[in-house]
């Protein structure tokens, strides 16, 4: 049961690790998408398309 | 072992084994990334890279760490972890190595967090117990191989399904079957099609 208990906490400390090095890679110039801006995807948890909700 | 054996693993994933439209698994892209060509092969090629990575890494951590340690129930959480943790990296390296592809795959990168082919395969790889058959290493070779053709089938069939989507967009459609009717047919008579390869390999 430890061992299981141990490997879950070091999985979720690398997921976790992994996101924050995500977040604070900033994204290449002029590299906003939008081609997300368009009706292909259905993803609607996705910030650009709450972005647009709200927008329109 | 013979290069047979990767053949069949190849053809059998791609189209006969079919993720999509066998296994039906990673519908949701399937069904909501699918309405231009453009977007259904970003989204192919960013599961064809995450895919082929995540059966790589979950192979080998089942074998190497939960095996060893007797915590194979932990299997489909560490799995899941261990896609999520890949799809912040290949995202975060995508976004410093390569400017065209991080336009091309970016948004679809995230989005195949909650694909569920990829863990799909991941766990049929575990069960079909490639390291039993063939040893330890060329089982993770015959792993990856079948999550390769697992990939070109979900391309494929993203591929073909697109296109008769945007067919479909500009022909005389009954107006009851406009829109997800319409594709929810085509796609049982795609996964009719595909049903005829089974038992091609047996």
């Amino acid at each position: 049961m430890i061992p299981a208990v141990v490997f879950v906490t070091v999985m979720v400390v690398l997921f976790l690790g992994t996101f924050m090095l995500n977040k604070n890679t900033p994204a290449p110039v002029d590299m906003r998408i939008s081609d997300a801006r368009c009706s292909a995807c259905s993803n609607y948890g996705c910030a650009l398309k709450q972005e647009e909700a709200e927008e329109s | 072992m013979s290069w047979t054996v990767f053949f069949v693993a190849i053809f059998s994933s791609m189209l006969i084994n079919n993720v999509v439209l066998m296994k039906f698994l990673g519908v949701c892209p399937f069904l909501g990334v699918s309405k231009k060509t453009n977007s259904a092969l970003g989204m192919s090629a960013a599961v064809m890279f995450v895919m082929v990575i995540a059966a790589f890494v979950s192979y080998l951590l089942y074998y190497l760490v939960l095996v060893p340690l007797e915590i194979e129930y932990v299997q489909t959480i560490s799995f899941i972890l261990i896609i999520a943790s890949l799809v912040q990296l290949v995202e975060m390296i995508i976004k410093k190595v390569s400017k065209k592809l991080y336009k091309s795959l970016g948004v679809y990168i995230a989005l195949i967090t909650t694909n569920c082919a990829i863990l799909g395969i991941a766990v049929e790889n575990i069960t079909s117990d490639f390291a039993g058959q063939y040893g330890l290493f060329p089982g993770l070779a015959v792993a990856v191989t079948t999550a390769f053709g697992a990939a070109l089938g979900f391309g494929l069939v993203m591929f073909a399904f697109s296109s008769i989507r945007e067919r479909l967009e500009g022909s005389n459609v009954p107006e009851a079957w406009k829109g997800v009717p319409v594709s929810l047919i085509t796609a049982g008579i795609m996964a009719l099609a595909f049903a005829g390869l089974g038992g091609i390999v047996g």
